[in-house]
């Protein structure tokens, strides 16, 4: 009799763990569709975003908004364009060529690090391949 | 102690139960070992489905893999009203999301005979997360992909668009479709009793392939640059339709397409048949003037004529062939090349009768007139030309100054190419290369088509310096570009009337050209329909001309280099 009754105990558990892995297989369902419709959706905003970019881009669009606020643009004269080298982006010139303090050494090491943990680092929705 | 009937009765009830349980085992055994296949179809039915995973349509970029066209994915609003308890507190709720009536709105939702009805396709991602998140009851969201264009009208004819169902409609989208729009995927989905989806992993699953990127040749500048131009000019002499071609000589690609009337792509539905021809394929025409650069290029060609010889042209009017030739300004004895850069008729009907009708024939043949191009775009029309056994007395004096003779705006741009690229017969193409998205790579790409040698490169040198004298002396001096020496030639063709006569009101005026003349890069042709007056190719169309090819020889960095090159050469030599 002990023996039937420690089939039985071993029989329901083996039932109670078969059905405690097809709940968890379903609630691992429930979180994998959630976590995909949300990366699907991410991706559509993405592209969404990406589609405003360019629009925004197009010498079309940049063109009624130029007409619209009657704004008149003149190709610039040979003399007025800088060479590439001058022509760079720099952020704030002004201020770049004011004497700047030494940063501290726990900047410098926090900045190290700070690049030193973010190499690599990619965002998800990166495009495929760059624009040339 | 239990009685022996006490007994009895338990032991046949143990017996009951035993009957029972094995009666229920039994069946149990029937029915998910023996023959399950009838219950387990049930149940498949009522929580698994199979969903289509719609393919992206593939974008189409230009030659900078800037994107001309490309695909979103949108979201479908459907409901299903046999699912809806209070369709009047639905459609309150979603009227103002979707932009309904209320009242049309419930209408919809209260059709109990049906399980599926649109309200909405392809709305914005804000209302799809707005409607997501009321939870309504029987209203569901499907994902759709829809077409977008992000440069509007530019280059629209070209690309043409695709319908509502991801159907290429028209122009590139069409002739394209099989490898644009892709392979659709499916999967088993399982859903629970509230509609949501749960993970199938043991299920079988078919990704989808999305479309392969079609690469053209246009560039988005020089479209731009070719259309601004073109709008302007249309403006300024009010003309009925137009169109403009550039593209590279040496190679035969097309760098710019554009045509007015044109259409943005984005609102298909509203469109014109008008608006979405694009005319400088599907429409034929008599090219008047501009096709004396065939009749010249075989008249220098065959030996017949030398550049300096010289022709009487009669002060402006030449009884021949039973019929009046008239110039549009009298002229005396003039050379060849100056017959030409006046573009008299007279002059260019008398060298064409020395040359003959057979080989003017063969050598107009030769440019191609008469057939298609071959141009990858859809629609093209071939033009036409009869042969010399049909032709009439006057014909001799007519086809050599573009009458008689029909070509569309790709022939121009083929003929001018010839000139610019020193004889060769190249092909106009707009599909530069297919690219599967996945991984950038090319599927296939195409290669510049070189039909045939038309003309020596002796000739074509010769005419250059010709059509160079047109634009310095002759009747393209608005065509002169700052900073570099263009060759072309203007042509005003009177366009027939219903009556078989040529109009005197109605005229097709054009130029086509080259630029830098010595190292030539572009080819342009610009083809004005019914401009008014002054209606001539040289003050309607060579303006345009000169507008693009200024600007697009700065784009491409061209400034000023060949103009010091020339004069380096003039003075060495």
């Amino acid at each position: 009799m002990k023996r039937f009754f420690a089939c039985l105990v071993l029989a329901t558990l083996l039932a109670l763990g078969y059905v405690q892995q097809r709940v968890w297989l379903i609630t691992l369902g429930y979180r994998v569709e959630s976590m995909s419709s949300a990366r699907d959706d991410l991706l559509d905003q993405y592209r969404v975003l990406h589609y405003n970019v360019l629009a925004l881009q197009s010498p079309v669009i940049l063109d009624e908004r130029l007409a619209q606020r009657d704004v008149q643009l003149t190709p610039p004269k040979a003399i007025e364009i800088l060479p590439p080298r001058l022509g760079t982006p720099l952020p704030g010139p002004a201020l770049s060529l004011l004497p700047q303090p030494e940063p501290s050494w726990w900047k410098q090491a926090l900045r190290e690090g700070t690049r030193w943990l973010e190499e690599g680092r990619q965002a998800i929705a990166e495009p495929a391949k760059e624009e040339r | 102690m239990l009685t022996a009937a006490q007994k009895t009765r338990v032991a046949l009830a143990i017996m009951i139960f035993f009957m029972i349980a094995a009666a229920l085992w039994a069946r149990l055994l029937w029915l998910q070992v023996l023959h399950p296949d009838h219950w387990v179809s049930i149940a498949r039915r009522q929580h698994l489905q199979v969903v289509e995973l719609p393919a992206l349509r593939g974008s189409i970029l230009d030659r900078n893999a800037k994107p001309l066209a490309l695909s979103l994915r949108l979201s479908s609003v459907f409901a299903d009203p046999r699912h809806i308890k209070t369709p009047g507190l639905l459609a309150h709720r979603l009227a103002p999301l979707l932009g309904w009536r209320e009242g049309d709105l419930l209408r919809k939702l209260s059709k109990k005979d049906r399980g599926f009805v649109w309200l909405a396709r392809k709305i914005p991602n804000e209302t799809a997360s707005r409607i997501r998140s009321l939870r309504l009851p029987g209203v569901h969201l499907m994902i759709e992909t829809q077409r977008f264009y992000p440069h509007g009208y530019l280059a629209s004819q070209v690309m043409g668009f695709a319908g509502m169902d991801n159907q290429g409609l028209e122009g590139l989208e069409m002739t394209c479709d099989r490898l644009l729009k892709g392979r659709p995927g499916w999967r088993w989905l399982a859903r629970d009793a509230r509609r949501r989806s749960v993970g199938v992993w043991e299920a079988a699953t078919v990704q989808p392939r999305d479309g392969l990127e079609v690469v053209l040749t246009l560039d988005t500048t020089i479209q731009y640059i070719a259309e601004r131009a073109l709008d302007q000019g249309i403006r300024q002499c009010r003309a009925k339709a137009a169109c403009i071609v550039v593209s590279d000589p040496m190679t035969g690609e097309i760098l710019a397409l554009a045509n007015r009337p044109s259409y943005d792509p984005n609102r298909f539905s509203k469109v014109t048949p008008e608006e979405r021809r694009n005319r400088a394929v599907t429409d034929t025409f008599e090219p008047g003037s501009v096709f004396k650069v065939i009749t010249a290029s075989v008249a220098l060609g065959t030996g017949t004529v030398r550049p300096e010889d010289t022709f009487d042209c009669e002060r402006g009017s030449y009884a021949v062939a039973g019929r009046i030739l008239h110039d549009h300004q009298p002229h005396g004895v003039l050379a060849f090349r100056d017959v030409i850069a006046q573009s008299s008729n007279i002059g260019v009907a008398k060298a064409a009768m020395r040359v003959g009708a057979k080989p003017l024939y063969q050598g107009i043949r030769a440019f191609g007139i008469g057939d298609p191009t071959g141009v990858d775009l859809p629609g093209e029309v071939g033009g036409f030309i009869r042969p010399p056994s049909q032709w009439s007395k006057p014909t001799i004096t007519t086809v050599p100054m573009g009458h008689e003779v029909t070509v569309n705006a790709l022939h121009l741009a083929q003929m001018i190419s010839v000139i610019a690229n020193g004889g060769l017969l190249v092909r106009p193409w707009v599909v530069r290369e297919i690219r599967d998205p996945a991984t950038g790579a090319v599927v296939r790409s195409f290669q510049p088509k070189k039909v045939r040698r038309v003309i020596t490169p002796e000739t074509a040198a010769e005419m250059q310096k010709i059509l160079v004298r047109v634009v310095q002396e002759g009747t393209g001096k608005q065509a002169q570009v700052e900073g570099f020496q263009a060759g072309g030639k203007t042509g005003t063709a009177q366009k027939l009337e219903p009556n078989g006569q040529y109009s005197h009101t109605r005229f097709v005026a054009s130029f086509v050209g080259f630029v830098p003349a010595e190292h030539p890069r572009l080819s342009i042709v610009v083809v004005m329909d019914e401009p008014k007056f002054p209606y001539y190719g040289g003050t309607v169309s060579a303006p345009v001309f000169r507008r693009v090819a200024a600007d697009v020889l700065a784009y491409l960095g061209c400034q000023g280099t060949v103009v010091a090159s020339l004069n380096e050469e003039q003075q060495g030599g």
